[in-house]
């Protein structure tokens, strides 16, 4: 039971990851999200300024 | 060995700082002067620098249907994995890097190396989980997908015996903050001048002394660990903040894990829906920009959401935030010198003298604090460059910190229980406390910002960003 609790768990991620989010990411608005912040060189997913390329 | 070790560093704290002093050391070595014939750099031009470590640390790339993409960069898409080689070399330094305080500890090489490939292998995971595209741009962070993959294993099939030694996230915490100790360069501060050092440093002190005395006295929260965790993460810069100082004032791992997610979630509404706001308004960009990057929790999400209202408002907004992350050094350290005094481990109402409250003071804040001097001005004053100094944090300090966040978010995982993260969850009182701290912090950002960067300094702004 166990191990089929986390199989689902892996499931679920996997489908989330592997189907769900690669279709979000067609969706007009957030494909032109996206292409803006690879336009600028963002890095939307940074913890500190070190990691933002403008400060460097 | 580990007797020795023990002897000669009485308290773990201690290691972690060498451990982190050789690192940076290392990392300064292998920075050196591009060997060029051809004459210096012009007044005004970056000295240019070789970075003989530079690659060695993987760094996952972004992808958006197929999780291999994260393991090939897109400039040499014809050699397939070619970060596959600098995932083994990172592996390798984490493992040897993390010897010493395995010793400390005195944990079996067999399982030193066990535990080290399983928490390897899932921050790994973690990272490639963060580089989907959309999770990337709405600012969920690393440190998120590794405590869910270690929730998710210790609330399933439970963490093998072989693997609990190594669950020293606490530690590896502490490692990962005195490299980032080399980040907090207080020459920052100077960037935008007095409107961005009134912005990032009057505000955030006074959201972050008031929310935590409404907490202790109003909500009367029963962990004021937590509350300090809260009240620092929404005012202060996020997910580092929460680290910096849940570890300066020993807050359990589930209370700095339950305030990243509060923090995360609310990151990733704010950067979608105070861009809009400002523009629905008509406010000044520069004043929305600066309301942003004083409010907005996450670095990597003030910089998203600056980029909606145009390059000027990036700026703006992803520098007072830079300004604001500077502050981290002094938060951490007051937190810890605070909490010393007023939250000793033996409560009473009794005066403690100098040497009890050195005993209590979490040691490892001193390294974070000397890193964090010794890159602002020490290695400036010897003659290392500014390019230098971004090379080694860009390259090497950076992504091994982070990689050593991440290990540390599996082992929480791996040692917290569903259950323990569901007290916080049910209980109303921590979201209300960041609730009421996020609007008291939006509301007078945005007075600071108006103020500064609309009435005051409006066209000094303006002059430096036409510069």
């Amino acid at each position: 039971m166990r191990w089929f609790k986390l199989l689902v768990g892996c499931a679920v991620l996997s489908f989330l990851w592997l189907w769900v989010l690669p279709r979000i990411a067609q969706y007009p608005s957030v494909r032109d999200h996206l292409e803006l912040l690879d336009r600028r060189n963002i890095n939307a997913g940074a913890m500190y300024y070190t990691e933002v390329e403008e400060h460097r | 060995m580990a007797q020795w070790l023990r002897k000669v560093f009485p308290h773990e704290d201690w290691l972690v700082i060498l451990l982190g002093a050789m690192v940076l050391a290392l990392c300064t070595l292998l920075v050196q002067p591009k060997p060029d014939p051809t004459p210096g750099p012009t007044p005004g031009e970056k000295p240019q620098v070789v970075n003989y470590a530079k690659g060695t640390i993987a760094k996952l790339e972004k992808w958006g249907s197929n999780p291999v993409r994260a393991f090939v960069s897109e400039d040499q898409a014809k050699k397939p994995y070619q970060h596959l080689p600098s995932l083994a070399v990172t592996w390798a330094v984490l493992g040897c890097l993390l010897v010493p305080v395995g010793l400390w500890k005195g944990i079996r090489p067999l399982e030193y190396w066990t535990g080290f490939l399983v928490l390897s292998f899932l921050g790994t995971l973690a990272f490639v989980m963060a580089s989907q595209e959309v999770i990337k741009q709405y600012n969920y962070e690393y440190v998120l997908w590794a405590l869910l993959l270690g929730l998710l294993i210790s609330n399933t099939v439970g963490v093998p015996r072989s693997i609990r030694p190594m669950l020293i996230g606490d530690t590896l915490i502490k490692l990962g903050l005195v490299l980032l100790g080399a980040e907090v360069l207080f020459n920052k501060l100077v960037a935008l001048g007095p409107p961005g050092i009134f912005t990032s440093w009057i505000v955030t002190p006074v959201v972050l002394i008031s929310t935590f005395w409404f907490g202790q006295r109003v909500l009367k929260m029963d962990s004021p660990s937590l509350n300090m965790v809260i009240s620092a993460d929404m005012s202060v810069c996020g997910v580092s903040a929460a680290i910096a100082t849940g570890a300066a004032c020993r807050a359990k791992r589930e209370e700095i894990s339950y305030a990243i997610g509060i923090s995360l979630l609310f990151t990733s509404l704010m950067m979608v829906i105070q861009p809009q706001f400002v523009l629905w308004t008509g406010m000044d960009k520069n004043v929305g920009a600066a309301w942003m990057g004083g409010t907005i929790d996450s670095t990597g999400a003030v910089a998203a959401a600056g980029a909606v209202l145009g390059e000027d408002a990036e700026t703006i907004a992803s520098t007072v935030k830079m300004i604001q992350n500077v502050l981290i050094g002094v938060i951490a350290f007051a937190v810890a010198a605070y909490w010393t005094m007023a939250y000793g481990e033996n409560d009473n109402q009794q005066k403690i003298g100098l040497g009890e409250i050195w005993k209590r003071f979490p040691k490892f804040v001193l390294g974070f604090l000397a890193a964090s001097l010794a890159f602002s001005f020490l290695l400036p004053s010897l003659g290392v460059s500014s390019s230098a100094i971004d090379s080694i944090t860009k390259d090497t300090t950076t992504p091994l910190r982070s990689w050593l966040f991440c290990l540390a978010f599996v082992a929480f995982g791996l040692e917290t229980n569903f259950r323990e993260l569901g007290k916080y969850l049910k209980e109303g009182k921590p979201l209300l406390l960041y609730l009421i701290g996020q609007t008291w912090s939006m509301i007078l950002s945005l007075a600071m910002a108006y103020w500064m960067f609309g009435v005051l300094y409006a066209d000094r702004v303006k002059e430096i960003l036409a510069k």
